[in-house]
């Protein structure tokens, strides 16, 4: 009998993470669900699973989605704006986003014209552009921001903006502070969607 | 009751293949294991349960060459002129370079008969929006590349499925491991 592939087996029966059900089996990404969400903007949402949706907002706050349960994350955004404007992204600890300027960034980017490489010393860190000629897909792979170390991530996007370009970036932030939470910000309003799944370890 | 399984592993509901002697099957968990194709098509992969898709390969061309992909909809390709925009990037021994087009479809790997394989992120496909993918792929080919491609497609329409080219027009042959997960939301 499959373990996979059906809803009906994926349930709180199947590869779910409820682990009080006995013979249970976890799966490896397990979609978290933030303890709350703050915003600036029309509306955000989470869903019954635990991602969050939002419509024309500036700013997100996904709360308490870095546990102790689970050193590394992959956090998937997909966004869209009607302005031509940068998403940024900040660590958060109990509701403070970490706006020091600790945020190393190495990236190699590719446009039509050119690929290229930057490095970067921030209080933020770069996620890509946003725009109205489609939507920004980007990928983050965090390592460890719920430990009390320096945080890492590794992004890949992909942005129609204004013409097609792909990031590969990674980012350190050097203070070693615990996070639970993350902020991932513009200066227009945007619309789209946020998951942050747990690497099961 | 919520669901936590961050990847789902996706059944295709049928899958439609070419190639003279070439073979397809749905394994029992739902990745698809082919050889020989000329193309494969996965239908019934994308719906409205999950927004976010990646998709994993494994597997060999029949020679050097391109595998490239259009999305599908209903059984039916997409294949609009000058709907597909990719952009990549390259690196092989000491070089890296990149490169840019817009056609029929879009490019995902460059692989030979050596093993080789991808991970691809789907943004939306089954959303009527346009759909934006990008696909990290490895490969002998050439003595080992790194290719990292992003695709943007142009058409705001539902897809249910994929269809995997040899390189169109040319019908070279590919064999491996198809796998499609849905990314819980």
């Amino acid at each position: 009998m499959p373990l996979v592939g059906t809803k009906a087996n994926a349930g709180a029966s199947g590869l779910g993470f409820l682990s009080s059900i006995p013979g249970e089996e976890l799966g490896g990404l397990v979609l978290m669900t933030p303890t709350s969400v703050d915003k600036t903007g029309t509306s955000a949402t989470i869903t019954t699973n635990g991602a969050v949706e939002f419509t024309a907002c500036s700013s997100i706050s996904l709360n308490g989605v870095f546990t102790s349960e689970y050193d590394n994350y992959k956090i998937v955004v997909r966004a869209t704006c009607a302005s031509q404007v940068s998403l940024q992204l900040r660590w958060r600890a109990s509701g403070s986003d970490a706006s020091g300027t600790n945020y190393t960034t190495q990236l190699v980017y590719v446009t039509p014209s050119s690929v290229a490489a930057s490095r970067d010393i921030r209080n933020y860190h770069y996620l890509g552009y946003v725009s109205a000629a489609g939507y920004l897909g980007v990928t983050v792979d965090t390592y460890g921001p719920q430990i009390a170390a320096s945080t890492h991530l590794r992004t890949i996007s992909i942005m129609p903006y204004p013409g097609p370009e792909i990031w590969d970036e990674m980012e350190t932030h050097s203070l070693a502070t615990s996070y639970d939470g993350v902020t991932i910000y513009s200066s227009a309003n945007w619309t789209g969607q946020i998951a942050v799944y747990g690497m099961n370890d | 009751m919520p669901n936590k399984n961050g990847l789902e592993l996706i059944v295709p509901t049928s899958i439609t293949k070419t190639g003279t002697g070439s073979t397809a099957t749905i394994n029992t968990n739902g990745s698809v294991t082919c050889t020989s194709c000329t193309s494969l098509s996965l239908n019934g992969v994308f719906s409205s349960t999950y927004d976010n898709y990646q998709i994993v390969f494994s597997g060999v061309s029949g020679a050097a060459s391109y595998i490239q992909c259009r999305w599908r909809a209903s059984g039916t390709d997409n294949a609009t002129a000058s709907s597909y925009t990719d952009i990549w990037w390259y690196s092989v021994g000491a070089s890296q370079g990149k490169n840019t087009g817009t056609q029929d479809h879009h490019y995902i790997i460059y692989n030979d008969a050596s093993r080789s394989g991808f991970v691809g992120t789907i943004y939306g496909p089954n959303l009527a929006q346009r759909t934006v993918s990008r696909w990290s792929a490895v490969s002998m080919a050439d003595n080992t590349v790194v290719y990292d491609f992003g695709g943007i497609h142009n058409q705001s329409t539902a897809y249910d499925g994929i269809t995997f080219h040899g390189y169109i027009g040319i019908g070279q042959t590919f064999s491996g491991l198809f796998a499609v997960y849905g990314m819980r939301d």
